[in-house]
């Protein structure tokens, strides 16, 4: 039927999908090492247009007349991840843990390793150095950290020391390729990448906080809300449009 | 339906829950020996998120029928608090790693930064509330006719008699630590108790050993820090204005789709 109807349908299903992005986003402004949604628009192939009745009947076809491209609406492609750098804050916590730069800590999931910016941890019952959902942290040979009581130092370099003495060298790892979809609870695993080295460093007493920006997530709302407005006018002008052909156009009376 | 609403809902319940954190912080914040407790967030899977993550890893993870944010944990900050001279010499604080053990009354032990403690009517040094604390040899009870009680740095009861004899060590004060602190389970009146998590209480004397000295005469008072929790509460009143905006902005767009055949 009319084109547009569609184009102003898939702004409004786009519309929807940001918002949920943002929404999910906004939910987690507090989450410790969150990494942002970020969403990737791409507007639907464009399609050549030709005005296919130009000619007599017989050879209507080879006399069409081009009249340009069309446009067919947008397409809410990827639901991206920003791993950019959040901010860091002092807990003063001995076994809170933040990274500076490019890397993840690598804990030992069900299923294979899983990677995190999340650096509060715990210790379990065992000694064992965990996260909050009881994940061990593992160090760089692939093995749990277990630690004694006590105070703990841990150096940038990832070195964690109990009465100056060196008791284990977390695992910090980095994806330069990308390719990491989150896996909940604060963790991502990798998808067709391996993990490389890292020289992000290590800050005790600091969390990372979330890396969303609240300002501009707030004037996307806004924006977003209004661009779905838009849309919606736009169908009913078109839903309009048809009432009239419908209606109207080839009254007899 | 939009994942968006449960998103902002999950958003406004766990920065409920924060601010809750933070107004028992500063209720508590002149309760001698208390630990100031925080929230820790994570993020939850949305459907799409999992079904990417089963497609990819097979991993037989647990459908999320929600997004937006959820609790890890409420945990106790067991941070150091500053000490207070009082001059009641039975007024004990632990300056370092420990808690003190004090006997309930149905037979289980519970600990405590709380050192505030009083001689009851048969002279045993008990609690605020009542329960005895409990030294290397279990209660400690101090003779009637005491006429001076100190506590040393090492957890040893000092007690000079009025008959001019000189002062004798009448008890240690032992004191426990844990592997995980964050594990203890609070039971209310200051007390913590033991816990899976927490593992089994290891047992010291003050001082040595990575064991806290014990300051006589002297409080701990709470570790929460006024400015800190007022940071705290604008972080997670905002956080919930976040998502209630987003929620409306949210119900605003569905009621417009409700709207479009009007």
């Amino acid at each position: 039927m009319i084109r547009g109807l569609y184009t102003a349908a898939a702004g409004l299903i786009t519309g929807l999908r940001r918002q949920e992005s943002l929404a999910n986003n906004l939910a987690n402004v507090n989450t410790t090492g969150y990494k942002a949604d970020v969403n990737a628009l791409r507007s639907f192939p464009a399609v050549l247009v030709t005005e296919v009745d130009g000619g007599p009947l017989p050879v209507r076809l080879p006399t069409a007349q081009l009249l340009g491209v069309l446009g067919t609406g947008v397409l809410f492609e990827e639901r991206g991840i920003d791993f950019s750098q959040g901010p860091l804050v002092q807990t003063g916590r001995d076994l809170d843990l933040a990274l500076q730069g490019d890397g993840f800590f690598v804990l030992q999931g069900p299923n294979g390793p899983v990677y995190t910016r999340d650096g509060h941890f715990l210790r379990d019952a065992n000694g064992l150095l965990v996260n909050a959902d009881g994940l061990p942290v593992l160090d760089v040979n692939g093995n749990p950290v277990v630690l004694g009581l006590g105070p703990v130092q841990v150096q940038q370099n990832g070195l964690l020391l109990q009465n100056n003495a060196a008791v284990a060298q977390l695992q910090v790892v980095s994806f330069p390729d990308g390719g990491l979809i989150r896996a909940g609870d604060n963790t991502f695993v990798p998808v067709g990448t391996l993990p490389a080295a890292s020289n992000a460093a290590v800050f005790q007493g600091y969390l990372e906080q979330a890396n969303v920006n609240t300002a501009e997530l707030m004037t996307h709302l806004v924006t977003l809300a209004r661009v779905y407005e838009s849309s919606q006018r736009l169908l009913q002008m078109q839903n309009e449009t048809l009432r009239k052909a419908v209606e109207e156009v080839g009254r007899l009376s | 339906m939009s994942s968006a609403l449960d998103a902002s809902r999950s958003g406004m319940l766990r920065h409920q829950a924060f601010i809750d954190t933070v107004a028992n912080n500063l209720a508590n914040v002149n309760t001698t020996g208390y630990k100031r407790q925080k929230a820790y967030f994570q993020d939850v899977l949305t459907t799409e998120d999992f079904l990417r993550l089963v497609a990819a890893t097979d991993a037989d993870a647990v459908l999320a029928t929600t997004a937006g944010v959820e609790l890890s944990g409420i945990e106790r900050i067991f941070s150091p608090g500053a000490l207070a001279l009082t001059g009641n010499p039975l007024d004990v604080a632990i300056a370092g790693e420990g808690f003190f053990q004090v006997l309930l009354p149905d037979g289980t032990v519970a600990y405590t930064r709380d050192g505030t403690f009083t001689r009851d009517a048969d002279g045993r040094v008990v609690t605020a509330n009542g329960h005895l604390l409990l030294g290397q040899a279990g209660p400690i009870t101090l003779p009637a006719n005491a006429a001076r009680v100190s506590v040393g740095q090492d957890g040893a009861v000092v007690v000079e008699l009025d008959d001019g004899s000189p002062p004798f060590t009448l008890a240690t004060i032992q004191l426990a630590r844990f592997i995980n602190p964050e594990g203890l389970l609070s039971a209310g009146q200051n007390l913590l108790l033991a816990s899976e998590n927490s593992g089994p209480p290891v047992l010291g004397q003050p001082g040595a050993n990575g064991f806290g000295r014990t300051v006589g005469g002297a409080v701990e008072l709470s570790n929460v820090d006024v400015g800190e929790e007022l940071t705290n509460m604008i972080l997670a009143q905002r956080g919930f204005q976040f998502n209630l905006r987003a929620y409306q902005t949210t119900e605003e767009m569905l009621r417009q789709a409700n709207d479009m055949n009007r």
